[in-house]
C-alpha cells in the first residue's frame, strides 16, 4: 500500500498527468464524457465547450470536468441502468413461455461454459503444479507455471466450447431460415 | 431548488441578459461558479422549466469546431430567478456577494 501511495505521489506521476491533461485534453475529455449515457446532450456539449476555453486553461478545465462527469454523468448512467433493469423485469413477466425457455437454455449453456472452463483449467493447472514440483522440486515455480498453464487451458476449453455452441446456433438458425423460406 | 451562493451567482449571471443566449463556459466564468456545480444546476433548471436549451446553427460557425449548446431563460425562469435574487438581497448569508442588481 505504501508503495502505491509513493507511486501516486511521485514526480513521474505528476509529469504524466501534466503530459496527458496538457497535450491531449480533447482526448481525455472524450474519455470523460463516456461517463454520460449515450443519449445525454451533455456529452456533445462538453466537447464543444472545450473549443471556447482558452488553450492555456484547457488542461485545468478538463480536470474540472472529471468532477462533472463523475457526479452528474455516472449518476445519470446509474439511474438509466436501474430504469433499464426495471423495464427488463417488466418485459420478462410479459414474455411468452418460449422466451423463458430460451433464456433458461442460454443460462444453462453459460453456466456449463464457465464451469467446464474453470474445472478444466484448474485440473490442468494442478497437474502442471504436481509435475513441476516433482521434477524441479521448487513449489513457487510450480505454482507460477501451473497458474499460467491452467489459465491458458481454461481459455482454450472455453473458446472450443463457445465455437461449438455458436456452430450449433448457426445450424439451427439456418435450418429455421430454410423452413421459413419454403413456399407454402 | 435550494438557495445557495452558487444558485444566486448563476441567477445574477443569467439575469444580466434575461433575453439573451447563455453559453456554458462563459456563464461559469461570469458567475464565478465551478462547472462541476454549474452544470448540474443548469440541468435542474431545465427540468424545472426555467431554462430552454438549443444548439448553435452549424451554418453560422466559421471556425472548425462543433456546434455549442446554449441556454435561454423562460418567462417562468425570469420570474423564479428574479424572486430568488430579491429574497437573497435581504438575506444575511448573501451579504458578501457583490450585487449587480438594485
Amino acid at each position: 500500500m505504501a508503495e502505491l501511495f509513493e507511486a501516486v505521489a511521485s514526480w513521474q506521476t505528476l509529469l504524466l498527468v501534466l503530459l496527458v491533461f496538457g497535450f491531449a485534453p480533447g482526448f481525455v475529455l472524450r474519455l470523460l464524457v463516456l461517463a454520460y449515457p449515450r443519449s445525454d446532450p451533455r456529452r456533445r456539449e462538453l466537447i464543444s465547450e472545450l473549443y471556447a476555453v482558452p488553450r492555456i486553461q484547457r488542461p485545468l478545465w478538463v480536470t474540472e470536468q472529471l468532477e462533472v462527469a463523475l457526479f452528474e454523468g455516472l449518476a445519470h448512467r446509474v439511474s438509466a441502468t436501474i430504469r433499464s433493469i426495471a423495464r427488463q423485469r417488466r418485459a420478462r413477466t410479459q414474455t411468452d413461455k418460449r422466451g423463458v425457455r430460451l433464456k433458461a437454455g442460454v443460462g444453462v449453456v453459460a453456466r456449463v461454459w464457465v464451469v467446464a472452463g474453470v474445472v478444466a483449467g484448474a485440473g490442468v493447472g494442478v497437474g502442471i503444479v504436481g509435475w513441476v514440483w516433482a521434477v524441479v522440486g521448487d513449489m513457487s515455480e510450480a505454482m507460477t507455471r501451473g497458474t499460467a498453464v491452467g489459465l491458458g487451458a481454461m481459455v482454450v476449453v472455453q473458446v472450443v466450447l463457445l465455437a461449438g455452441v455458436l456452430r450449433i446456433a448457426r445450424r439451427r438458425l439456418s435450418a429455421r431460415a430454410r423452413r421459413h423460406s419454403r413456399p407454402c | 431548488m435550494r438557495k445557495t451562493h452558487a444558485l444566486v451567482q448563476v441567477a445574477m449571471a443569467l439575469l444580466e441578459d434575461p433575453t439573451g443566449k447563455h453559453w456554458g463556459y462563459e456563464l461559469s466564468k461570469q458567475a464565478g461558479v465551478r462547472s462541476g456545480v454549474m452544470y448540474p444546476m443548469l440541468t435542474r433548471m431545465l427540468d424545472e422549466g426555467w431554462l430552454t436549451d438549443g444548439w448553435e446553427d452549424e451554418a453560422t460557425i466559421r471556425e472548425k469546431r462543433p456546434a455549442r449548446r446554449y441556454y435561454e431563460l423562460t418567462d417562468e425562469g425570469r420570474l423564479q430567478l428574479g424572486a430568488i435574487l430579491q429574497e437573497a438581497q435581504s438575506d444575511a448569508r448573501f451579504r458578501s456577494l457583490t450585487w449587480r442588481f438594485a
